[in-house]
């Protein structure tokens, strides 16, 4: 599916409609700068609603190439007007270390349409305001560095939009990424998105590439020195125990990760191989990968020769031996192999592949000026962030939701109980009995028919929307809004008296024209809690976004190999094995460890019978089984291998002033600590004597500090536009010298069985022998 | 010493005091000699004096019973029934020998020797079974 690249992150037409929607809200861009610009004014906090398109629109030149269509109403149900355009996307090298999918409307702007209140608006005036005013919508910015030879490292960027003509019609933008020590591969293959109906985002890991990137790191864990090569053994490792590691291969096949692995083992009269397969899944538990492998039954051969198996035969004794053989070729290192390799080894490996393109995204905030030169209207970045939701394996696929940045001020927010008959006034926050003045929403009625009613003037619009964590005002805007009350059933189950809400958000326009949300949260006899939110209305505003922040390692592997690794065993595992066996205890073993394995527990629980049947063996397998199965996949594993990281701290940071209602030609007037940064950059000294260097551009200021210790600083900023619209906003800010972290690594194959056999041991049944615990 | 520490077991696999396994690779069954010239005790010094004897002049049939064994259901029938698969391909087997591999089909060795299977228990709740296969080869593994 990726046509040759390392990996394809694809977003769909639904992301795009989020994506543009923020930067289309951010600081009012679209209603006030640029409707200001085609000379139009509409009321304001007027809403809109975008809709995108992949499909090639009619009438634009054979020679133009992935071409976005883009159609937003003005105003409720399109009440002020509409905007139509089409242009090509592109991605932009801004410098060495950075690239940025942008829609680029200056030179591949090929349809530009509006109409205000049913008037057409002169194709020229569009043309010119879109082209020459706005010029480029930066939609995706991505570190790419061009000298990158590290695996992990973005090298270059591409972007192709698939626009799929068959009757499926699985459109999507691809962003074709190529890392370090690879090549670019065939953009013109891709004719259909891998992307499920209605995704938003997902991205493709190559299997080559990740054999590129897990290799070294697997011969290194093993002590191959060079023997593990792109996913295969290309010679034996010894193992502990004078086991020789014979095959080591990682594939893909139908559609899963395969994991093949065999070692042997000689020794007096015999000579033992065992060899075994898993197959891997991937789920997203929490934004977080993990890797689910099943294990296949191991295969062992022992060969004897004859005059070993005559003199055991002599002698009565082969069939323990043989258990001993089995259990230190099987048990104490094929078993921890696979499970080392597939659980440890692979999770971590494609966990930090998928967080390596994810992290690039998400931390993306390219230090140079992204102002697009010569252009009157500086459009704001796109400010989202992807989000695992889930995983497949064919390569390796990861879907993730896109969510923009709320980078409206927020005017009022909150959780509050209403009780029955009482109003709240969402725009001061006030609650009050009976009629409030300026009120917007009052709790009529009794038990399960009681209603969200507005007043005063206030709407309500029902959404499909549910995550207010992720809310953005944009968001809420195309949704009709009316001044019906909301019956609390239309929110959640009553049920035995108590309620149980759905969570879905419900819009709100305020009587003071702000734009809002609520979510019913709980409710009982006496009163109906919501959390709300009310963002700032087209009035000048400002806030300051921006901190010291730690270098993210996207690629947590890097360095990871050490014998300072820190195992902490999973309480969890440990619980369920105790748990489940003692429900077998008739009496216990008085020699148990001060230390024991989770093998060794179970062993003090193995009564003498148990150890002389089948029935009981099994039985004690069972329920350890049961038990363990009934835990989250993340605490079906040993335990967590993690490093304390101490970094030196990044001494730069980037303050972006966001605003609200500051409309064309809006410049920013920053300080430090009182100290006015005058000229577009400079070096000033704090009252504490701190140098801060400072680089400014548009409305935001990069500064770099010098400095070992601790210190805080506060920055202010002041921006005012043409029309002497102004607002202000002051923000303190912390400077920490060091950054420390716990990452999670992939240890030694030596150390990881070391932890296996001590914390979970080898706990095995057979019916010759009974349970063997060990 | 004896595998799961069971004092009626074969020693399939003798460990030094540094716990690393010898490696008796004499096409005879007698550990290879070590640098001072010392040889460590092969399977055959485990057997009574006149047992020893026995099975030396057994061993003078090494060749004939390794071609042999080349067919894999021969092999399988040694795994079997040693004493009938001997005797089938014509080696007269001693009389002690044979009296204890007669008597000692009853105890769960050649003769009785089942590959049963045994279940692990993995750290993601799932068992895993494995039945081993053993195959009895010529002097020394397989193929050999």
């Amino acid at each position: 599916m990726t046509h040759g690249y390392d990996a394809v992150l694809e977003i769909s037409e639904a992301a795009y409609q989020k994506i543009l929607s923020a930067i289309f809200d951010t600081a009012d861009f679209l209603m006030d700068q640029v409707l200001s610009s085609l000379n139009v004014q509409v009321p304001p906090g007027s809403g809109f609603d975008v809709s995108v398109s992949f499909d090639r629109p009619a009438g634009i030149p054979a020679n133009a190439t992935d071409v976005i269509d883009v159609h937003v109403t003005l105003g409720a149900n399109g009440s002020i007007g509409a905007l139509h355009f089409a242009a090509g996307l592109a991605v932009i090298r801004l410098d060495n270390k950075t690239e940025i999918l942008t829609i680029d409307l200056r030179n591949k702007l090929w349809i530009a349409e509006a109409s205000i209140f049913g008037i057409a608006v002169p194709a020229d005036t569009v043309r010119h305001t879109l082209a020459d005013d706005v010029g480029v919508l930066y939609v995706l910015p991505l570190p790419a560095d061009q000298d990158a030879t590290a695996p992990e490292a973005i090298k270059e960027i591409d972007v192709k939009l698939i626009d799929d003509t068959s009757p499926q019609d699985r459109d999507a933008s691809a962003v074709l990424l190529t890392f370090g020590g690879g090549s670019a591969g065939n953009r013109d293959a891709f004719g259909q998105s891998f992307l499920s109906p209605g995704g938003d985002a997902g991205m493709v890991i190559s299997m080559a590439w990740l054999c590129r990137t897990v290799s070294p790191l697997i011969d290194q864990a093993l002590g191959g020195t060079g023997a593990f090569q792109n996913c295969q053994l290309t010679r034996h490792i010894g193992l502990p125990d004078d086991v020789t590691l014979t095959d080591l291969t990682v594939t893909l096949a139908s559609g899963a990760l395969k994991v093949h692995a065999a070692v042997s083992k000689s020794g007096t009269c015999y000579d033992a191989t065992g060899t075994v397969d898993a197959s891997i899944a991937i789920s997203v538990q929490n934004g977080v990968l993990k890797v689910d492998p099943t294990v296949g039954n191991p295969v062992t051969d022992v060969d004897i020769p004859w005059y070993c198996y005559v003199v055991a035969g002599l002698l009565g004794a082969v069939t323990g031996g043989l258990f001993g053989i089995i259990g230190a070729v099987v048990g104490s290192i094929l078993l921890p192999t696979i499970m080392y390799v597939t659980e440890n080894v692979m999770e971590t490996a494609v966990n930090s592949a998928a967080a390596a393109v994810a992290n690039a995204i998400n931390n993306a905030a390219p230090a140079i000026d992204l102002a697009v030169p010569d252009v009157k209207l500086h459009a704001p970045v796109g400010d989202i962030s992807f989000q695992f939701s889930d995983a497949f394996i064919d390569d390796v696929q990861v879907d993730s939701r896109v969510v923009p940045a709320d980078t409206i001020p927020v005017h009022t927010s909150g959780v509050v109980t209403v009780p029955n008959g009482y109003t709240i006034d969402f725009d001061s926050g006030h609650i009050g009995h009976g009629e409030v003045p300026s009120g917007d929403l009052t709790v009529r009625g009794s038990g399960a028919a009681r209603k969200l009613a507005p007043v005063c003037g206030a709407a309500f619009a029902r959404t499909p929307l549910f995550a207010f964590g992720e809310l953005y005002r944009a968001a809420i805007y195309p949704h009709h809004y009316s001044t019906a009350s909301v019956p609390l059933t239309a929110l959640g189950i009553p049920l035995f008296g108590l309620f149980i809400p759905d969570f879905q958000i419900v819009g709100v326009r305020t009587n003071e024209n702000r734009w809002g949300a609520l979510q019913v949260i709980a409710a009982d006899s006496a009163g109906i809690t919501l959390r709300y939110r009310v963002w700032e209305k087209f009035t000048p505003s400002v806030r300051i976004v921006g901190h010291f922040s730690c270098r993210e390692d996207a690629f947590s592997l890097v360095g990871s190999l050490s014998v300072d690794t820190l195992f902490t065993a999973s309480a969890a595992l440990e619980q369920a094995v105790k748990a489940s066996v003692g429900e077998l205890v008739m009496a216990r073993s008085p020699e148990v460890p001060t230390a024991p394995s989770i093998a060794q527990l179970a062993a003090t629980h193995v009564t003498a019978d148990m150890t002389a049947t089948t029935a009981s063996a099994g039985k004690l397998l069972a329920h350890a089984s049961a038990a363990i199965k009934a835990l989250e996949p993340a605490d079906r594993r040993i335990g967590a291998f993690t490093r304390v990281i101490t970094q030196k701290r990044v001494p730069y940071a980037r303050f972006d002033a966001r605003t609200s209602g500051i409309g064309v030609g809006a410049h920013a007037r920053w300080e430090i600590d009182g100290i006015e940064l005058v000229g577009q950059n400079g070096t000033i000294t704090t009252p504490t004597g701190t140098h801060v260097h400072f680089d400014k551009w548009g409305l935001s200021v990069a500064v770099t500090v010098e400095s070992s210790v601790a210190f805080d600083m506060q920055i202010a900023v002041t921006v005012a536009d043409d029309r002497v619209r102004t607002a202000s906003a002051r923000q303190c800010v912390h400077f920490e010298p060091t950054c420390v972290r716990r990452v999670t690594v992939i240890p030694p194959f030596d150390l990881y069985r070391q932890k296996y056999l001590e914390t979970f041991g080898t706990i095995s049944a057979s019916a010759a022998v009974g349970p063997v615990i060990r | 010493m004896c595998c799961n520490g069971d004092p009626d077991d074969f020693d399939f696999e003798r460990v030094d005091h540094s716990g690393r396994s010898e490696k008796p690779e004499s096409p005879t069954g007698a550990a290879q000699s070590d640098a001072a010239g010392e040889s460590a005790p092969s399977v055959v010094d485990s057997l009574a004096p006149h047992l020893r004897a026995e099975f030396e002049e057994l061993r003078r049939h090494d060749e004939t019973i390794t071609a042999a064994l080349r067919d894999d259901d021969f092999a399988q029938r040694m795994l079997d029934d040693p004493l009938a698969a001997l005797t089938e391909v014509g080696i007269e087997v001693p009389p002690i020998i044979k009296r204890q591999l007669k008597r000692s089909s009853g105890r769960g060795a050649p003769g009785m020797l089942q590959a049963t299977p045994q279940s692990y228990l993995l750290p993601n709740g799932q068992v895993v079974t494995t039945t081993p296969r053993i195959r009895i080869t010529g002097v020394r593994g397989r193929g050999a």
